[in-house]
């Protein structure tokens, strides 16, 4: 696969991933994630595997963060790893309606399954 | 009769299923080993040059089109440009940087590193010294001469 063609795939997963997480579908969202994958969270410990993983993005989700959105910086794809370099916004509206934005980078590492698609490995941003 | 074949057959494909579990295993373990010793030796000399405070010599251990996405910065792309970001950190006081490695991966011409970082910033005219830390992520690529350089570091 060249880097282009990847370019192309990373895209399409962050669409699907911003999509999942602002209908609020935990379930959805780690779907695009292998069995073994991590997240290293800002300020928290890492979070490994399936269930870990969905207790964490409900929370994610309960604690009121919206409009999650993914861009793309720079992709690359070797064998069956590809990576992306990236940048991620959200918000937070409280209680009393006020929001609050969010922002960083981010990178994902992806690892192709036996049926060719690509999953995420390792998620981290700041 | 019919028993005695379904049984041979049966054998037959634990037999078989063993074998590709052995080899799975003996094939997979050198990998994981070999990654482990990879990137504790790579750790190592980050982590010296950073305690010596040589950017110089910390910006040779990227890949020439390695990337830093900071914590609170804008990302930053190719050697000079990573020298310069450290250089800055050293001049604000930062040390004693450790990595401390969680998980690590081999596929192909690819490494990847799981880990926590700690550091600490010096204390200006009798100040307490402050302890930093958190999650890394680092992505290296095998070179032309078969050495590993860092294509992405990432940390929070």
């Amino acid at each position: 696969m060249t880097n282009s063609d990847f370019n192309a795939v990373a895209t399409q997963l962050n669409q699907a991933w911003d999509a999942a997480f602002n209908v609020k579908d935990h379930a959805q969202v780690v779907s695009f994630y292998d069995d073994e994958a991590t997240v290293l969270p800002a300020g928290a410990g890492q979070v490994n595997g399936k269930d870990a993983l969905l207790t964490f993005w409900q929370g994610a989700i309960a604690s009121g963060i919206v409009d999650h959105k993914l861009e793309l910086i720079h992709a690359e794809a070797d064998g069956n790893l590809a990576f992306q370099r990236g940048h991620w916004s959200a918000a937070v509206v409280n209680a009393e309606g006020q929001r609050q934005s969010f922002s960083g980078n981010v990178h994902l590492l992806y690892r192709k399954q036996a049926d060719g698609n690509w999953k995420l490995l390792s998620h981290i941003w700041n | 009769m019919k028993n005695c074949k379904s049984i041979a057959v049966l054998a037959v494909l634990v037999l078989a299923a063993i074998a590709a579990v052995m080899a799975y295993q003996c094939n997979a373990k050198p990998d994981k080993e070999k990654a482990d010793a990879i990137v504790s030796q790579l750790n190592a000399a980050w982590d010296e040059a950073f305690v010596q405070a040589s950017a110089g010599t910390i910006s040779t251990y990227y890949d020439a089109n390695g990337s830093l996405l900071p914590a609170g910065g804008e990302q930053v792309t190719g050697t000079k440009a990573i020298a310069d970001f450290w250089s800055g950190l050293f001049a604000k006081g930062l040390t004693d940087h450790h990595i401390e490695t969680v998980e690590t991966g081999i596929v192909g011409n690819t490494i990847y590193q799981r880990a926590k970082w700690s550091a600490v910033l010096k204390g200006v005219d009798g100040a307490e010294p402050q302890n930093f830390g958190g999650n890394l992520h680092l992505l290296y690529k095998k070179q032309d001469d078969g050495s590993w350089k860092i294509l992405t570091h990432t940390w929070n």
